[in-house]
């Protein structure tokens, strides 16, 4: 049975309500979902409430899960976005504009073999905004007029953000691989 | 790697990355999560029981005890029996004492009679308070006590042969004492109707004979009183006489059929569902494009009811919401300088008109369109209600939830590529719940006809989906009711 296959399967014990197929379901996706889940909310307390919020959403809403419309993954990552992003949304729009021009204190240079662990390490620990921004258009591939009206910004922000998040991102990095030097 | 241009292998790498947790621990607080959700639904309709359940006992709890008030009022059959002996020994002494001054030929004076007359009224009022107690008591407790006597003499003289009444008219008992010359003696016609409550559900009797009431009144008659040369005589009604056993009653007819009308506007409220982002792009043209206009309403019901206030309600009401479809089609037309029309017959047969000639410009041509949408469902009301009725009036309280079933829609609007469609009759969900508050203002117009008028306030807590994407609308509805309700 193929992974698609065993998807539809899985999604159809869930539109009956079928226990085994939703824990199933739990068991495969968790960690990947999880993940995404740590990536837009910096922390694992609050990545769980959403990774648990976005559990009984995709429960719920199964029946509208459409195989020919894209992958079962994909679609619960959008559910766990936009379970994040609702959260995240409120906060962020309570942020002050320190934040905003938060700035790397580690020059940049260039980075080269580095884990994965490590980059997604970095992106966890970017303050709120840059991290969710970041994650918008780099990661999802959303534009700046979409990030904009999701987290209620100006375009101009977004891009000023983005640019700012990446600077971060990648003096963070430098400053590992440098430490992974010395020792 | 340039951070600047993240290279998709990255992204695939960050998005396919996976962090280990606990996944039990997950499973566990994800049910806990939906079942905690799931105990604030049951909680609304067990919350509803319960008031209804409260209620009805302490109504009951209070009628007990307000009836055990009322007989000690009336008093035991033994101090009723008590006391009607001693009011005939009283009885027998008057008697004595007047067919004596009869047989001493003794005058009685203008001033004497008239006297004694007050005497007799001011008793006789004495009793009325005792009346109107007793008929605070029985209002109170939602029995209607009736005290009537309305007999003729002859009928009592029938009944009593061995008595001798006089023949006399009856009279009020209030012009006793402002009697002239010209009247006559009389009999007191007592006609207290001690139920003031406006009926609206008829009662029947539920207990017979509670206890006999002692009308320890009596009167006193003289026959042309002013006269003095006149012999005097005296004449009793009934010194000692069981008025009228008291009847408890209870609400006999519980149910009432009602007939209702209604207008409303209804508040849409169209998104879409957060699981899928992009079409919220979509849910904004639709938002722009569809106005809503009113709600229409008619409803057959049914009421149960527990006491005269506090009653059931349920039955099928149906109910259309129109919304106004705007749609604008623009197009533009080529203008040629020769303006030639020609015309082609096309492979269907229909003609084709063209212009020939070089174009020289374009004209834009908009085509507006106005649909009318129609929704329509069917509510199950399931409501319960208060309302004290002050007199033939009465404002109360009603709130409950409505099972909402989408019948049907019927109209046009734009799919997902911005085409007006006339979609099929389609409902991703066709049952869902309503809550509602409304402020019935009743009013009695007969024995057991009311009429009403109820605004209230619908919300809907299920949204509705008429096409198979995420949209849902959820409607907000404030509407005002008019109707007709008959107890039976």
């Amino acid at each position: 049975m193929t992974n698609k296959q065993n998807d539809i399967q899985l999604i159809a014990g869930c539109v009956k309500g079928d226990r085994n197929s939703e824990r199933l379901l739990v068991d495969q996706y968790s960690s990947l979902l999880y993940a995404t889940c740590l990536r837009y909310m910096g922390n694992a307390a609050d990545a769980k409430d959403v990774l648990q919020d976005s559990f009984i959403l995709i429960f719920r809403y199964a029946k509208s899960f459409d195989a020919e419309k894209g992958a079962l993954k994909s679609w619960m990552q959008k559910i766990c976005i936009n379970v994040a992003l609702k959260q995240l949304k409120k906060r962020i729009a309570s942020k002050s504009l320190d934040e905003m021009l938060w700035e790397p204190k580690i020059p940049a240079s260039a980075m080269e073999n580095l884990k994965m662990d490590d980059i997604f390490s970095v992106i966890q620990k970017l303050p709120e905004k840059y991290r969710t921004v970041f994650n918008l258009s780099v990661v999802e591939g959303y534009s700046h007029k979409e990030i904009a009206d999701t987290l209620g910004l100006k375009d101009s922000t977004s891009r000023a953000i983005l640019s700012r998040a990446k600077t971060a991102i990648r003096n963070s990095l430098d400053m590992i691989k440098k430490q992974e030097a010395w020792t | 790697m340039d951070l600047n241009n993240f290279d998709k292998d990255l992204i695939d790498k960050i998005q396919n990355h996976q962090v280990h947790l606990d996944k039990e621990a997950l499973w566990q607080g994800i049910n806990a999560k939906r079942k905690k959700k799931r105990r604030f639904l049951f909680l609304l309709p067990i919350l509803f029981l319960g008031l209804i359940a409260s209620y009805y006992l302490a109504n009951n709890l209070t009628d007990n005890s307000k009836m055990e008030s009322l007989q000690s009022n009336v008093g035991t059959t033994e101090s009723m029996q008590k006391r009607e002996q001693e009011l005939k020994e009283d009885r027998a002494t008057i008697v004595d004492e007047i067919q004596e001054s009869n047989t001493e030929e003794k005058s009685i004076t203008k001033q004497n009679a008239i006297q004694t007359a007050v005497e007799d009224s001011d008793k006789i009022n004495e009793n009325k308070k005792t009346e109107n107690k007793l008929t605070q008591n029985a209002q109170n407790t939602i029995v209607t006590r009736s005290l009537q006597r309305t007999e003729t003499i002859e009928q009592r003289q029938s009944a009593q042969p061995e008595r001798q009444f006089p023949n006399m008219e009856p009279t009020t008992i209030q012009s006793i004492a402002k009697r002239n010359e010209s009247s006559v003696p009389h009999e007191i016609t007592l006609t207290s109707k001690l139920s003031t409550d406006v009926p609206f559900l008829k009662n029947e009797t539920k207990t017979e004979k509670q206890g006999t009431v002692l009308q320890d009144a009596f009167f006193l008659k003289g026959s042309d009183l002013y006269n003095l040369d006149s012999k005097i005589y005296a004449y009793f009604p009934s010194l000692v006489e069981p008025i009228q056993t008291i009847e408890i009653v209870e609400n006999k007819n519980r149910f009432s059929l009602l007939f209702a009308a209604g207008y409303g506007y209804a508040f849409r409220n169209l998104k879409s569902t957060d699981t899928i982002i992009e079409f919220d792009e979509y849910a904004e043209l639709r938002n722009n494009a569809e106005k809503t206009l009113d709600e229409l309403s008619i409803e057959l019901g049914l009421k149960y009811h527990f006491t005269k206030s506090l009653y059931l309600r349920s039955g099928m009401q149906f109910a259309q919401i129109t919304e106004r479809f705007l749609h604008t089609d623009e197009y533009q037309n080529m203008v040629t300088e020769r303006g030639v029309v020609f015309q082609l017959i096309g492979p269907n047969g229909e003609v084709i008109e063209s212009l020939e000639g070089e174009r020289t410009g374009t004209q834009v041509v908009r085509d507006n369109f106005t649909f009318y949408n129609q929704y329509r469902f069917l509510d199950i009301p399931l409501s319960i209600g208060y309302h004290p009725m002050k007199g033939k009036l009465g404002v109360g309280i009603e709130a409950g939830i409505l099972a909402n079933i989408s019948l049907n829609f019927d109209g046009h609007l734009y799919d997902e590529s911005e085409v007006v469609i006339q979609p099929d009759n389609y409902f991703k969900n066709r049952i869902g719940l309503r809550y509602t508050l409304g402020f019935p203002i009743q009013y009695t117009l007969k024995e057991n006809m009311r009429v009403f008028a109820r605004p209230n306030f619908v919300y809907s807590n299920s949204g509705i989906q008429t096409e198979r994407n995420s949209l849902v609308q959820k409607y907000k509805i404030a509407r005002l009711q008019l109707g007709l309700e008959y107890a039976f």
